[in-house]
């Protein structure tokens, strides 16, 4: 009787096995997937930042201590008003904010105002709702540049 | 009888379940790795070949070092055999991507091939298609030397 009992309550172990293991292997690589998607919108988020801080840059050097205090050999000075606006017609003309939706941008010149620093953040909708995932996700990242004279 | 019949069994499920849902599994789990690598190389190709082409001195210079630093991006994460390319477009001088106040867009575009799919179904084998761009201002302290 109980030698029966034992095999009754056998079939469907090992299927119950594999269908544990698949079930884990799933939710494995809808972590990984998920963090992989994070991670590329960092990279791309940094690009943006990267390119965004160079035009910045670009843009806030306006060359106008040439007239009061001189050119300075490493740096030039930059401004954090024409670097702003830099900023936001290389995010308008790139197309990013259409490739991040609720793209944030934060333009900031150092105290010594010759570097710009350009920090991006963006929402990411992950691909797959893991328990335990955060429910909004939000990357950033952060691009600096500064206007080196060659002479 | 009926014990007797039950034995064995548990290999069989074993078996089908393996094949049926395991496998599956896995080559989704192989694809979606494989599709993700290139997507990591890719962006980080349009990145550094953006680079490498404002760093050049010119144009012509700036395009085989883009190819370049892209082939060497993807190489980087295992990305050898997919075709690569690499498209520069500039403005305001379409002509003259190195002259001052100009605006260089690259885009590089690839793809994977899914892996373990032969040619089952015709039409070559089963691929994704991957892109991705980065867009570098060369300047406005840089002489414009287009006309």
């Amino acid at each position: 009787m109980t030698r029966r009992r034992g095999h009754r309550g056998e079939p469907g172990q090992a299927s119950l096995l594999i269908v544990g293991l698949a079930f884990v292997l799933v939710l494995m690589t809808a972590v990984v997937v998920d963090a992989s998607a994070a991670f590329l919108q960092r990279q791309g988020l940094d690009t943006v930042a990267d390119g965004a801080a160079l035009a910045g840059a670009d843009a806030g050097a306006r060359g106008e201590e040439a007239y009061t205090e001189g050119v300075d050999e490493e740096r030039l000075r930059l401004w954090a008003d024409s670097a702003r606006t830099g900023v936001a017609d290389y995010l308008a003309r790139s197309g990013a904010h259409e490739r991040y939706p609720g793209l944030t941008v934060e333009v900031a010149v150092d105290p010594t105002g010759r570097r710009v620093v350009v920090r991006v953040r963006a929402p990411l909708d992950l691909p797959f709702t893991v328990p335990g995932s955060p429910n909004r996700p939000v990357i950033g990242a952060e691009g600096a540049a500064v206007v080196a004279p060659r002479r | 009888m009926r014990s007797r019949d039950e034995r064995g069994s548990a290999l069989v499920e074993l078996t089908w379940l393996g094949i049926l849902l395991l496998v599956p599994l896995l080559w989704i789990v192989l694809s979606v790795f494989e599709v993700q690598r290139g997507a990591f190389g890719v962006s980080a190709a349009a990145r550094s070949a953006g680079r490498a082409f404002a760093l050049a001195p010119d144009d012509t210079t700036g395009r085989t070092r883009a190819e370049a630093a892209a082939r060497l991006a993807l190489a980087d994460q295992g990305v050898t055999e997919a075709p690569v390319e690499v498209a520069v477009t500039c403005t305001p001088y379409p002509t003259d991507c190195h002259s001052g106040t100009s605006v260089i867009t690259i885009q590089v575009r690839s793809r994977v091939v899914l892996p373990l799919l032969p040619d089952l179904f015709g039409g070559g084998r089963p691929s994704f298609r991957l892109d991705a761009s980065h867009t570098v201002p060369i300047g406005q302290y840089v002489e414009v030397t287009a006309r």
